[in-house]
């Protein structure tokens, strides 16, 4: 079946930040922009786009049943309806033929595939019913990988004749949402929302292999998944506030938060990973209507709010060939882009006083320094941010600042001290605590990490086992009136008249 | 024959009826607060699922678990701990005004001697 392109619309939104053509302190004109694109279709709902050569961008419209197009050279548009009534395309990918595949979560569940040259669809039916397929992954030998979300199945299109086979994941119901290929694409990595896991699928042997995080890590319902250079896995905690990374050689996890939101969430809520050349992962904050950007070399994480009053949900973004990043969102029915350049103009640095061990219930102190690289004064809010709580919520017991603002000079820097102290129930481990700078639209978050080592502490215990205490308090009191009962029985005396 | 409880009945009484009331008390405290809590986490829970269910595209909410059979085991034993201990208080501290009464009977028995 062909079909035509029904719009070829031209409609630009362009917003920028505050500090946006700013210089800093070296010189480098930054020209930090988010630009907003509108979708032709009305409420289409994009949801996945992704990057194809010469400056084309393709996204689905979950809501409006479309597949979309766009040309970033002159902020065109065109559409193209899925020929089934009443399709729910959720994400897509490109194979290394130039053809767009994307999930169809309407019905039982398919895989389409559509040719840009011929603009024919085709569609493929998953074997389980109600499978709501999600994720899509081409490999080099142009086999389609996808999960099925809601039939616990890893999918697989076999080229050239795309026979579908299923592979069941080992943890039942585990909702499996996004994959990654690991290095030398020998391996699959997939985020189990349900579970809160994350499993490898070996493709030589075909097996499975999970991997569940320590006490000390929530991990809740991680959805985005992306594997680095060094083959360290990179997994976003939808459920939270939280990047966290896998190394899979020894199976530590380490938690990067982001802010926490100040609104009815409370979490940063991120869907989705992409990872460029340099090593950042960049992401959108769903809840919290930001893209965040975490540099895991300098281990600076930067967040951009998006101008818009909708907050921006996608489940798959897109680096294009000079590392832009390129977002959907789903709500303000918009395509947005943020230069790889973007920039906030603080720098925030954690430096603990004591070193990084503490034992849980303790306090140590750090110095936070805030770097302005504008070239005029400005006031900065600072805010904490950790992975004491599952939400990243802090409080000012755990991390007390000096200050909650402080004025920074042009070009200038603060140090101001904070005293850290973990929970005296938290359990040992590697956790983070990071310090949010923010100035107008950006915010800069200076992370550090900590190795707490949980103490066993009596009243700790007693806190949090109070419910068990009381329980074996009652019984105790019970046993006692029961054996006063029996000792205390009505003693009865026989008296004669 | 006359039967009549022995005065040193009184003291334990006594006793009984604040141990069975402190128990009573516990027991519904741990009950109310299993339960507030119960209902906060289902609220939090649900809160959550609405979050879930404005991401499109995403499973909404897992159909794995069920009942926690342990847990409302808890609750209902401590329902009925509650309960028992509640009317045994009510029966001791009947007792002990009983008790109390026959004992003025007594001394105004003895009284009128």
């Amino acid at each position: 079946m062909s079909i035509s392109p029904i719009g070829l619309v031209n409609w630009v939104t362009t917003q920028s930040f505050g500090f946006s053509n700013a210089t800093n302190v070296s010189g480098q004109q930054t020209t930090n922009q988010i630009r907003l694109n509108t979708i032709p279709t009305s409420n289409a709902g994009p949801n996945a786009i992704i990057s194809a050569p010469n400056e084309t961008f393709w996204f689905v419209e979950f809501s409006a049943g479309k597949l979309g197009e766009f040309f970033a050279q002159n902020d065109s548009f065109k559409e193209f309806p899925i020929p089934e009534n009443h399709s729910i395309p959720a994400s897509l990918a490109m194979d290394r033929l130039g053809r767009v595949w994307f999930s169809d979560q309407s019905g039982n569940g398919s895989i389409w595939m559509f040719d840009p040259e011929t603009e024919h669809f085709t569609q493929y039916n998953t074997p389980t019913p109600k499978s709501t397929p999600l994720f899509l992954l081409p490999d080099d030998h142009n086999n389609i990988w996808f999960t099925e979300s809601t039939a616990n199945n890893l999918g697989e299109l076999s080229y050239p004749g795309y026979k579908m086979t299923e592979y069941t994941l080992p943890t039942s119901d585990s909702g499996p949402v996004e994959i990654a290929f690991g290095q030398n694409q020998s391996v699959i990595w997939i985020t189990e929302t349900f579970a809160g896991k994350i499993a490898s699928f070996d493709l030589n042997s075909h097996t499975f292999a999970e991997f569940s995080p320590p006490s000390f890590v929530s991990l809740r319902s991680p959805v985005g998944i992306v594997a680095d250079r060094f083959g360290n896995i990179w997994v976003s905690e939808h459920g939270g506030s939280a990047v966290i990374e896998l190394t899979p050689s020894n199976s530590t996890f380490r938690i990067y938060p982001t802010s926490v939101p100040n609104n009815e969430y409370s979490i940063s809520a991120i869907a989705t990973l992409a990872i460029d050349s340099q090593g950042r992962l960049w992401f959108v904050e769903h809840f919290a209507n930001k893209v965040g950007r975490l540099d895991p070399i300098t281990g600076i994480m930067e967040e951009f709010q998006i101008p818009s009053s909708q907050p921006a949900y996608s489940v798959l973004n897109a680096l294009d060939s000079l590392g832009n990043f390129w977002f959907t969102e789903f709500g303000s029915n918009q395509i947005g882009e943020v230069p790889y350049n973007a920039s906030s103009p603080l720098r925030t640095s954690i430096q603990l006083v004591q070193g990084s061990q503490v034992s849980s219930g303790s306090t140590i102190d750090a110095e936070v320094t805030i770097t302005n690289s504008l070239s005029s004064p400005i006031s900065v809010a600072l805010n904490t941010t950790s992975s004491f709580s599952p939400t990243g919520l802090t409080s000012t017991q755990q991390i007390a600042l000096d200050t909650s603002s402080v004025s920074l000079p042009a070009g200038g820097k603060e140090t101001i001290g904070a005293r850290i102290t973990p929970n005296a129930t938290l359990p040992s481990g590697i956790y983070s605590v990071g310090i949010v700078a923010t100035y107008e639209n950006s915010s800069t978050i200076g992370l550090a990490f900590i190795s707490v080592k949980g103490q066993f502490s009596f009243v700790g215990w007693i806190a949090s086992n109070y419910q068990l205490v009381v329980i074996a308090v009652i019984v105790i009191l019970a046993a006692t009136y029961l054996a006063m009962s029996r000792r205390s029985k009505p003693n009865r005396r026989k008296t004669n008249h | 024959m006359k039967e009549r409880y022995s005065l040193r009945l009184k003291i334990p009484l006594q006793t009984r009826s604040l141990v069975s009331l402190i128990t009573a008390s516990l027991s519904f405290w741990v009950l109310f607060n299993r339960v507030t809590s119960e209902f906060f986490s289902v609220q939090l829970q649900i809160s959550f699922l609405k979050v879930v269910a404005k991401c499109p595209g995403l499973p909404y909410g897992s159909t794995s678990g069920g009942p926690d059979y342990i847990d409302i085991a808890v609750d209902l034993g401590l329902a009925v701990v509650a309960a028992v201990f509640i009317a045994l208080t009510i029966r001791d501290i009947r007792r002990r005004r009983n008790a109390g009464t026959v004992e003025d009977s007594e001394n105004q028995e003895s009284d009128d001697l």
